[in-house]
This record gives C-alpha cells, sequence and structure tokens, in this order.
C-alpha cells in the first residue's frame, strides 16, 4: 500500500528523510490512537494538510512510504465489509459490558450522563480502550471521515427528504501503530 | 467472517468479561473526556448509506440485467413553486441512461455495488422523458 506523509518542510531533505514518520502529538487525542498517520493511495489529502495553516504551514514536505502489512494485522474500516462488521460488533460487545458498570451505579443522573456518553462513544475511544486491555491484535487501521474541504458534496436528488449525498474523494487515513513501525518501507522524497 | 477476526472478536470478549466493571467504566469516561473525531455512528452512517440510495435509485431491481429505475422527487413546474409535479419513476435501459448522460453533462451518475446498473438524477423542470425529445439520432447512435 502507498502512503504519504505530511510534515513541515524544516531542514534539508536528508534529514527529513532521517525522522520521518513523525509520531502524532502526545499531548493531544488522535481520533485512531496514537501512532503515526499517514494518507493512502493519493497524495490528494497530504497536499491539502500541508496546506491548511490549521495543521502545517505553507512550506510543507510529503514523504512517501510503502507499507506492507499482514492480513490479520490489517483493520480496513474503509473497503472490507468483513472488518466494518467486526468493528460494530466489538462495539456492540464493549456497549453491553459497559451498560452493566453502569448498572452498578447508584446514582441515577450519573447513571443517565454515562448512557449518554455511551451511546455516542467515539471511535478513537474504543481503539484506544481495546489498546490498553490488550485485546486490539491489529497494527494499522485504515478509516474515512468527510471532513474535508477537497470532498465534494454531491447531491443525488433535489428536495430529497432523506438528503442523501455522495461525498467524494472520502479522505481516507490509516494510523501505524508505534509498535509496528518497522511494516514502513524506507521513505522516499514525494513534494516539494 | 475471516477467522482471525472471529479469534480477536473472541479475545476481546474475554478481556471484558474480566475486566473489573468499575475500573472498565472509569477508563471509558477518561477516553470520552478526551476522545476527538467522530461517533462510531457517525464514521458508519457516513460509510454505510445503502448504495441504491445514494445513487438515488427507489428500489434496486435485480431481476433485469440492464434495467435501472429512477426516482424523481416531487418538483415544480414554475419558479414560484406554486404548481407541483407528480412524483414519477422511470426505467431505463443503459442505452437510455447513456443518452441522458450525454444531454446532462452535469447528471450526477455511478454504479451501484457489485453490479453495472446505472442510476442517476435527472434535473429539475425538465421531465426525464422530455430529455429524448431533445436528442438527434446522431446521439441514439453514439449511445448504442
Amino acid at each position: 500500500m502507498t502512503c504519504y506523509h505530511t510534515c513541515k518542510n524544516r531542514g534539508d531533505r536528508e534529514s527529513i528523510l532521517g525522522l520521518v514518520p513523525f509520531h502524532s502529538n502526545n499531548n493531544k487525542a488522535q481520533w485512531l490512537g496514537a501512532g503515526y498517520y499517514l494518507w493512502t493511495d493519493s497524495d490528494l489529502f497530504a497536499h491539502a494538510w500541508g496546506r491548511n495553516p490549521k495543521y502545517s504551514s505553507t512550506d510543507y514536505a510529503i514523504v512517501k512510504f510503502t507499507l506492507c502489512v499482514p492480513q490479520e494485522q490489517y483493520l480496513d474500516l474503509v473497503g472490507k465489509v468483513d472488518h466494518q462488521q467486526y468493528f460494530l460488533t466489538l462495539v456492540e460487545e464493549y456497549k453491553t459490558r459497559l451498560q452493566q458498570a453502569i448498572q452498578k451505579s447508584t446514582d441515577v443522573d450519573s447513571r443517565r450522563r454515562y448512557r449518554h456518553k455511551l451511546d455516542c462513544v467515539s471511535v478513537s475511544s474504543v481503539i484506544n480502550h481495546f489498546r490498553k486491555l490488550r485485546t486490539f491484535s491489529f497494527k494499522v487501521v485504515k478509516a474515512a471521515d468527510v471532513e474535508s474541504t477537497d470532498t465534494k458534496e454531491l447531491d443525488f436528488l433535489e428536495k430529497s427528504s432523506l438528503g442523501e449525498k455522495l461525498l467524494l474523494p472520502t479522505r481516507q487515513q490509516i494510523v501505524v501503530f508505534p509498535e509496528a513501525k518497522n511494516l514502513l518501507s524506507m521513505p522516499e522524497w514525494h513534494h516539494p | 467472517m475471516e477467522a482471525y477476526l472471529k479469534d480477536a472478536l473472541a479475545a476481546a470478549r474475554a478481556a471484558l468479561a474480566n475486566a473489573d466493571l468499575d475500573e472498565l467504566l472509569q477508563d471509558f469516561l477518561e477516553f470520552e473526556e478526551h476522545a476527538t473525531g467522530p461517533t462510531v455512528e457517525e464514521m458508519f452512517g457516513a460509510l454505510n448509506t445503502p448504495t441504491h440510495v445514494i445513487m438515488g435509485l427507489k428500489e434496486h431491481n435485480v431481476e433485469d440485467d440492464d434495467i435501472v429505475i429512477v426516482s424523481e422527487q416531487p418538483r415544480y413546474l414554475s419558479d414560484d413553486f406554486s404548481v407541483a409535479r407528480e412524483i414519477s419513476n422511470y426505467e431505463y435501459t443503459l442505452c437510455e441512461i447513456s443518452i441522458l448522460q450525454q444531454v446532462y453533462p452535469n447528471l450526477h451518475n455511478g454504479r451501484c455495488a457489485n453490479d453495472d446498473r446505472f442510476s442517476g438524477l435527472i434535473p429539475s423542470k425538465l421531465s426525464v422523458k422530455d430529455a429524448f425529445f431533445l436528442l438527434d439520432d446522431d446521439s441514439f447512435a453514439l449511445a448504442s
């Protein structure tokens, strides 16, 4: 799998190639957990990330990697229905067990608050928690979101009461967990 | 489900069953306190809209190899939205859809997952069937 990693273009090319990939910010939670984040397949979103002043600067570099990951260590939440089913089942198991924990609470308000949180459980919490329990066997997770200025929202039905949209291209990302950094090939300079 | 996924689920179940409930809840609250990104529901909601719904199809015709059903939603003939049109469903062959795509360059289109059926939205204020009157014979020839 071809992947792209965006970083600030500081220092010479050789020194950057010697440092990449950069680990995600340890002081801030990441949506797929702490690790190395890369854009997959295309450099489109690697450039978009680099151009976004909120995250980077106008002077950015993109480095290309090849990722070789064994099947059983790769969770693809974008392209594999089987993997999506696995993850949703995992979430249901998680929520069921947490419901039992919440039920133990004697305070009604707390129970209500906890249940609300559980209804809105985040992807990051599920991954982080199972990694803490040491039962998340995957070393690479691929996922997609749609919050991007490069993603176009296409209406298919005018005045549709259902408001269907097709969102393309989806912003697909992988996280490589720290213990699996060696699955990434030697970096190749890509931009500028 | 593949065996390695089943194994992963079994391991997760065992870990949950063995976990101390109070600790599990406290860890969950802690993770949620600092959580970022989408909820599970949001992420899968964005990903898992049925393909035929995304494509604007009222239903997915599985009996006929090259027929699609395009569902037109209620539309209005006049700019003041005073005259409502009835909802109509039209069936098109792939050839006809191809012709429509020539008439309407901005026609959103796509292929349904796992088969070759097209779907599309016909722009408002002009009947789907009207589109065929705008075509000359060459257009039909191109599409066939």
